[in-house]
C-alpha cells in the first residue's frame, strides 16, 4: 500500500470519526446516538487496519479483532439499557429522559 | 506458570471464577446466604493473592500483564474497596429497588475483574479490554434498579457518555500505534524519545480525554452528578472508588512509563494543568449549591479527581505518582464511608429519593447520633482538615506540586480545599444545629424498632465504622499508607 | 520524498472512501432511525470493502459477519421492537447547537493538524501530475510518520495475514486478552439479560432448579 492510500484512509477515517462525534452531540434519539458511536468505532477500526497494513505489522489487525468483540458486547448491554429506559419512560428521546435535575 | 505469572493472574482468575460460580449457584438453587458468602470469599482470596513477596518487576504473558509493586498495591486496594462496597450493598440494594441478587453480585465481581485487568495491563489491547469489562459491568449495575426511572436514566447517560469517551480513547491508542508501530508499553517507551511526530501528541491528548471521562475531570464531568444520583447508592460507591482507582492506576502507569519523556511532557502538561485547575474549581464551586447529598458528593468527587490529577503533572522524580496513589487510597476510605453512611441513613425510611436531599439531614444529630458522628468525621476528613487522612493526602500533593514547579497549582488547590470546607460544614450544621420541622409529620419509629433496625443492618454499619476508624488511625499514623504509595512507584 | 503515482487500487479506494463518507452523513442526517440503521449497514459494508482492498481479508470478513451481520441486526430489532417511529412527523433531530458544531470543527482541525504534512504532500502530488500505473506497488515503510522504527527494514513483501498468524497472535501473545474477551461477553450477556427482563419474562424462571421442579411437580400431580 503506498503513501497515498495511507493518507487518504486516515483522512477518511478522521472525517468519519468527526461525523460520528457530530451525530452524538446533535441527535436526540438514543438509538441513533448509539449508532453514531458505532460509526466512530468503525472509523477507528479503519485507522488501525490502515496503520497495520502500512507498517507491515499484524498487531493492528489483532487489535481490531478485539475491538469488534468489545463492540458486540457493548451493543448488547447498550441496547438492553435502552430497552430498560423505554420501559420506564416510554420514549427514547434524550431530552424527554430527564427526570434527574440537570 | 512461573511465580510472576501466577501472581499477576491469580487475582483475575479468582475473581472471574467467583463471578461464574455465583451465577452457577443461583441456577442450582442455593440460598442467597451461600452466594453472599462465596462473593465475600472471592474478594478476600483476591486480596490475599494480590500480595507477592520480594523484589520483582515482571512483564508476563508475552507482554500482556505487569506484575510489579504498583500492580500489587492497586490490586490490594481494588479488592479491598470492592469488598467494602459489596458489604455496604447488603440489604441496601433491596431497599433501593434492585430485586435480584445473583446478577448484581456477579456484575460486582466482573467489574472488579475488569478493574484488575485494567490496572495490570501492559499493552493496549489488554488495557482496552479491561477498560471495557469494567465499564460495561458498571453500566449494567447502575441501571439495576429496574423499576426506578432515575436508575434507568443514569444507566443510559453513563452508557452513552462512557462509550463516547472510550471511542476517543481508542482513537488515541490507534494513533500512538500508528506513530510507533508497537502496542506494548515497553516497546513504546523505548521508542518514543526518538520520534518527532504530531501523531503522538495527538494520541496522548485523545487518551487523556478518554480517561478524563472515566474519572470525571472537568470538562468531561457532565455525566457524574446525574449518574451518581440515579444509581443505587452502593453502586455509586463502587463507581466513585473502584473505577477511579483502576482508571487512575492504569493511566498513572501508562503516562509515567510511556509518556513522561520531557519533550512530550511539555506538550501535554499544559492541558493537564488546565484539567486539574478546572476540575478542582468547578467541582467545589458547583457543590456549594446542591440540594441533594448524592449530587454534592458527586461534585466533590470531581474535585477530588482534580486533586489526584495534580500528581500527574509531577510524575517521575518529583514523586507525583506516590502522592496521587496516597491520595487515592485515602479518598477510597473516605468515599466508601461517606456513601455507606448515605446508604444507611436513607435506608431507614421508605421514601428513598426523599431522603436524598440535604434538608432531610436536619436534626440527625438527635435522631441518629452514631451516624451523625460518623458522618461528621468523614466530612471533615474529606475537606482536608488535620489530623485526619485527607489533610495529609492534600499536604503530600501540594508539596509534590510545589517541588515540580507548579506552585500556583498548589495554591489553587489549597484555596479550593477551603471552599470545600463550606459545603461539608453546611451538612454538619444541618445535622446538629438545625431542628427538623417535620419531625411530627414523619412516621416515628418506636425505640425498640430503632434498635432492631440498627442491629439488622449491622454489616454495612460495621464496614462504615471500620472505614471511619481507619480514617482516624491513618490520619494519626500515616506510615503504612505512605509506605504503600511509595512501594507502588519504586 | 517519493513521488506518488495513482494506481487502479487507489481509484477504487477513492470511490469506496467517498461513498462511506456519504453513507456516514446519511447515518447522522436521516430523519427516521431505521434509515440511519440502513445507512450504517451500508457504511460498514463499504468499510469492509476498504479492508479487503488493503488485503486485510480476515478483518473484512469479520466486519461483515459481526458488525453488519450481528450488531446491526440487534439495532434493527430494537428499533422495530420499540416502534418509536409511530409518530414520525416529530423531527428527532435537534437544531445543532453552536457549541457542538464548533467542537466538531475544532476537533477535526486538531486531527488534521496531526495528519497535515502527509495529506498536503499527497494532494500536491496528485494535482501536479500522475499517471495510471500498474496494479502492484511496493510498500516503502520509511516516511515522515515513522522515522525508522517500523519493525521491519525496507525490502519486505506486503503483510500477509494467514489464519496461522492470527491464531498465533491470539492464542499465544494475547491469550490474556482473549480469555478476558470471553469473560467480557459473559458479563455483557448477564448484564443485558438482567436489564431487559420483565415480570412476564423473568431472567430465571422460578429462581433455580428446585423451584422449577416444584412447579412442574405440582402441575403434573
Amino acid at each position: 500500500m503506498n503513501e497515498l492510500g495511507l493518507h487518504f484512509n486516515l483522512l477518511i477515517s478522521a472525517i468519519l470519526f468527526c461525523i460520528g462525534v457530530a451525530g452524538v452531540l446533535t441527535r436526540k434519539n438514543t438509538i441513533v446516538i448509539f449508532m453514531c458511536i458505532e460509526l466512530m468505532l468503525n472509523a477507528v477500526n479503519l485507522t488501525l487496519v490502515t496503520f497495520s497494513v502500512y507498517l507491515n505489522n499484524i498487531n493492528g489487525q489483532i487489535f481490531v479483532f478485539f475491538v469488534m468483540a468489545v463492540a458486540a458486547a457493548e451493543a448488547a448491554v447498550g441496547l438492553a439499557i435502552i430497552l430498560s429506559v423505554f420501559r420506564n419512560f416510554l420514549t427514547v428521546e434524550s431530552d424527554e429522559v430527564a427526570e434527574l435535575a440537570g | 506458570m512461573s511465580p510472576a505469572e501466577l501472581a499477576a493472574a491469580s487475582p483475575l482468575i479468582i475473581t472471574a471464577t467467583g463471578a461464574c460460580l455465583v451465577l452457577l449457584l443461583e441456577v442450582l438453587g442455593f440460598s442467597s446466604l451461600i452466594r453472599n458468602f462465596v462473593v465475600i470469599c472471592t474478594f478476600v482470596l483476591c486480596l490475599l493473592t494480590s500480595f507477592r513477596l520480594g523484589d520483582f518487576n515482571d512483564v508476563v504473558f508475552s507482554g500482556s500483564l505487569f506484575s510489579d509493586s504498583l500492580t500489587m498495591i492497586y490490586f490490594a486496594a481494588i479488592s479491598l474497596a470492592g469488598l467494602f462496597t459489596y458489604l455496604i450493598s447488603f440489604k441496601a440494594l433491596k431497599g433501593e429497588g434492585v430485586t435480584s441478587g445473583a446478577e448484581t453480585d456477579s456484575l460486582f465481581l466482573f467489574s472488579t475483574a475488569g478493574a484488575l485487568l485494567l490496572v495490570s495491563a501492559a499493552n493496549f489491547i489488554t488495557l482496552f479490554v479491561g477498560f471495557e469489562l469494567l465499564s460495561l459491568s458498571v453500566y449494567a449495575l447502575s441501571g439495576s434498579a429496574l423499576k426506578q426511572k432515575a436508575s434507568s436514566e443514569s444507566a443510559m447517560k453513563y452508557f452513552i457518555m462512557g462509550s463516547f469517551s472510550s471511542a476517543f480513547l481508542l482513537y488515541g491508542l490507534a494513533l500512538i500505534y500508528g506513530a510507533t508501530g508497537f502496542i506494548s508499553y515497553a516497546e513504546i517507551a523505548a521508542v518514543i524519545p526518538s520520534i518527532r511526530s504530531q501523531l503522538i501528541i495527538l494520541g496522548v491528548l485523545l487518551i487523556m480525554f478518554g480517561f478524563s471521562f472515566k474519572v470525571s475531570l472537568v470538562p468531561f464531568h457532565v455525566w457524574t452528578p446525574d449518574v451518581y444520583q440515579g444509581a443505587p447508592t452502593s453502586v455509586t460507591a463502587f463507581m466513585a472508588v473502584v473505577v477511579k482507582l483502576a482508571a487512575f492506576g492504569a493511566f498513572l502507569r501508562l503516562f509515567s512509563y510511556c509518556f513522561s519523556d520531557p519533550i512530550l511532557f511539555e506538550s501535554w502538561s499544559k492541558v493537564g494543568w488546565l484539567l486539574a485547575v478546572l476540575s478542582m474549581t468547578v467541582g467545589n464551586v458547583l457543590a456549594i449549591q446542591q440540594k441533594s447529598i448524592k449530587r454534592m458528593l458527586a461534585y466533590s468527587s470531581i474535585a477530588h479527581a482534580g486533586y489526584v490529577f495534580i500528581g500527574f503533572l509531577a510524575l517521575g522524580q518529583n514523586g507525583g505518582g506516590e502522592a496521587a496513589t496516597y491520595y487515592l487510597l485515602a479518598y477510597s476510605f473516605m468515599s466508601i464511608a461517606s456513601f455507606g453512611l448515605v446508604s444507611l441513613i436513607s435506608n431507614n425510611t421508605k421514601e428513598q429519593y426523599d431522603m436524598d436531599s440535604i434538608a432531610s439531614y436536619r436534626g440527625l444529630g438527635e435522631k441518629k447520633p452514631l451516624y451523625a458522628l460518623l458522618l461528621t468525621i468523614v466530612l471533615i476528613a474529606l475537606s482536608g482538615m488535620p489530623p485526619l487522612i485527607g489533610f495529609i493526602g492534600k499536604f503530600f500533593l501540594f508539596t509534590v506540586a510545589h517541588e515540580a514547579g507548579y506552585t500556583g497549582l498548589a495554591i489553587v488547590a489549597a484555596i479550593n480545599s477551603v471552599i470545600s470546607l463550606y459545603y461539608y460544614l453546611n451538612i454538619i450544621v444541618q445535622m446538629y444545629f438545625t431542628k427538623d420541622e417535620n419531625a411530627s409529620a414523619k412516621s416515628e419509629l418506636g425505640s425498640e424498632e430503632m434498635i432492631k433496625q440498627q442491629v439488622q443492618m449491622s454489616i454495612p454499619k460495621f464496614v462504615v465504622i471500620l472505614c471511619t476508624l481507619l480514617i482516624i488511625v491513618f490520619g494519626l499514623y500515616n506510615r503504612p499508607l505512605y509506605l504503600a504509595a511509595e512501594l507502588a512507584f519504586r | 520524498m517519493n513521488t506518488e503515482s495513482l494506481s487502479i487500487l487507489n481509484i477504487f479506494m477513492f470511490i469506496l472512501g467517498g461513498l462511506s463518507l456519504v453513507s456516514g452523513l446519511g447515518v447522522v442526517l436521516s430523519r427516521k432511525s431505521l434509515n440511519s440503521a440502513l445507512c450504517l449497514v451500508a457504511t460498514m459494508f463499504l468499510i469492509a470493502g476498504q479492508f479487503a482492498l488493503m488485503r486485510a481479508d480476515f478483518i473484512a470478513t469479520l466486519q461483515v459477519m459481526l458488525y453488519a451481520g450481528a450488531i446491526m441486526i440487534l439495532f434493527v430489532f430494537v428499533i422495530m421492537l420499540l416502534g418509536v417511529e409511530k409518530d414520525a412527523e416529530k423531527l428527532s433531530f435537534s437544531v445543532p447547537s453552536y457549541f457542538s458544531i464548533s467542537f466538531v470543527f475544532l476537533f477535526f482541525g486538531i486531527l488534521f493538524f496531526g495528519f497535515r504534512d502527509g495529506i498536503i504532500t499527497s494532494a500536491k502530488s496528485i494535482v501536479e501530475g500522475s499517471y495510471l500505473d500498474q496494479l502492484e506497488s511496493t510498500t516503502e515503510p520509511i516516511n515522515n510518520f515513522v522515522t525508522g522504527t517500523s519493525s521491519n527494514p525496507v525490502l519486505v513483501p506486503d503483510l500477509v495475514v494467514t489464519p496461522k498468524s492470527i491464531g498465533n497472535s491470539i492464542l499465544v501473545d494475547q491469550v490474556v486478552s482473549f480469555q478476558a474477551i470471553g469473560i467480557l461477553l459473559l458479563a455483557s450477556i448477564v448484564g443485558a439479560a438482567f436489564l431487559a427482563q420483565t415480570k412476564k419474562a423473568p431472567l430465571l424462571p422460578g429462581r433455580g432448579l428446585k423451584a422449577m421442579k416444584e412447579k412442574h411437580g405440582s402441575s403434573t400431580n
